[in-house]
């Protein structure tokens, strides 16, 4: 037979149950509020901050205006060894899955790199993919870049999917990733 | 927040160093704490490094059975030492696998296992919401409190630094049930309280985050599962040590 002791237990747990129940009552939140779809900051959830570089013909490329698109932003600089393997492996990403509404976007932080040697560097691996010059280091900052190479993988909506920092990239991460929100959001 | 540490030329993410400092701490003290509950060290060592093993394999191989076209092209892409390209369930089940075989072998009471892993679990659950501090990821709602902290654009409750001190309020705790003997008679009850902590920290806390993911209703996912969890718990807690009270803690 079980003694009063346990009873009490049982109460008491049942108690417990009963005010945890509440609390997660309480908890509720509507869907507009708990999502960060409002902020533009460099964290998964939240909205890519959209930014203004020039690009090799030296036109303006504003991130905001791909939206609609998977992108995938590369922060890298041309003596960053893991910046230069990756390189190439976006490049074969990017031939396959362009058609599909996918874009890479290599800013090059310029401010502690040169574009002479990032030009070279593009011409001589034929990268295909726009490349951008963060010549003050202001999407450096934005970005809140703490490593070489930092990746972020951009949603059709905006929205950070990924981050991956330092590098090289294996091709199987960039292509599950790129296929993936392909898929998710159409 | 730290996410990376730039030690010269090479670029050490901090959350992971966090949480290898916690698996290191967490054995060690492990290792002092397993006698209490019939379990010699060097099967704990054994059982947590053959679980981390077993899981990290388990995980990349569930990965890549689920993206088979992505490795078909590079199948070497298989040992890439990228921590993305891993599957978190396929490793738990894994893991956890590896774990029953070993115990099967070894003769060693789940039980025992359990609560000899208490303290070391215990670390961990103040490692993790340290590692997301230095990543700036487990982040609070937006609020206007005083003591709200500056992060992803906004004024927002400190969770990390909520669930840090839970976590030491709730190791002290487990340490001083176990060292007080309070539960002698039910020996194995260490494992069911440290749940129904953990249970409960989660229930109380997950109201403060900002990156909840909400189901139907707005319920908080993460909420609902620790519930679910404490009421296993208490169950375990109150039914459980019945059938197993002659066994005493060797303190």
């Amino acid at each position: 037979m079980r003694n009063i002791s346990d009873k009490n237990k049982t109460i008491l747990s049942a108690i417990v149950l009963l005010v945890g129940l509440i609390w997660i009552w309480t908890s509720r939140v509507d869907a507009q509020s708990i999502t960060q779809d409002h902020i533009a900051t460099p964290q998964i959830g939240f909205v890519a901050p959209d930014f203004s570089l020039k690009n090799q013909t030296d036109e303006s490329v504003v991130l905001s205006e791909f939206m609609g698109n998977v992108i995938l932003i590369n922060l890298w600089a041309s003596w960053c060894l893991p910046c230069r393997k990756e390189m190439p492996i976006m490049q074969r990403v990017y031939q396959d899955y362009k058609d599909k509404g996918f874009i890479v976007f290599a800013v090059n932080v310029t401010n502690q790199d040169n574009r002479s040697d990032a030009i070279a560097f593009f011409e001589k691996n034929n990268l295909s993919f726009p490349l951008l010059f963060d010549d003050t280091g202001d999407v450096s900052n934005l970005y809140r870049l703490h490593s070489l190479p930092t990746t972020f993988f951009v949603g059709r909506d905006g929205i950070i999917d990924d981050i991956v920092y330092g590098g090289p990239m294996s091709e199987a991460l960039i292509r599950t990733k790129v296929e993936q929100m392909l898929k998710d959001t159409p | 927040m730290l996410p990376i540490l730039q030690v010269g030329p090479v670029a050490i993410q901090t959350p992971g160093l966090i949480i290898l400092l916690g698996i290191w701490i967490g054995l060690s003290f492990g290792e002092k704490t397993c006698k209490w509950f019939y379990l010699q060290p060097e099967d704990l060592y054994n059982i947590i490094t053959i679980a981390i093993l077993a899981g990290i394999l388990g995980a990349r191989l569930t990965f890549v059975l689920n993206n088979l076209g992505a490795f078909a092209i590079k199948p070497l892409n298989i040992f890439s030492l990228n921590l993305d390209l891993l599957d978190p369930i396929g490793g738990l089940l894994f893991g956890a696998l590896a774990i029953l075989i070993y115990i099967q072998r070894k003769k060693i009471n789940g039980w025992d296992l359990l609560n000899s892993v208490t303290p070391f679990l215990a670390i961990m659950n103040i490692s993790i919401p340290l590692a997301n501090l230095a990543s700036g990821n487990g982040f609070g709602a937006i609020t206007n409190r005083p003591w709200g902290v500056n992060l992803w654009g906004a004024k927002r409750h400190p969770t990390q630094i909520y669930e840090t001190l839970a976590g030491f309020i709730i190791l002290t705790a487990i340490l001083i049930i176990i060292k007080r003997n309070a539960i002698s008679r039910y020996h194995f009850s260490i494992f069911s309280i440290f749940i129904i902590f953990i249970a409960a920290e989660r229930l109380f806390l997950e109201k403060f985050r900002g990156d909840s993911v909400t189901i139907l209703g707005g319920f908080r996912t993460n909420q609902l599962i620790a519930w679910i969890v404490l009421a296993i718990g208490l169950i375990l807690y109150i039914k459980i040590p019945h059938k197993n009270e002659s066994k005493k803690l060797k303190t």
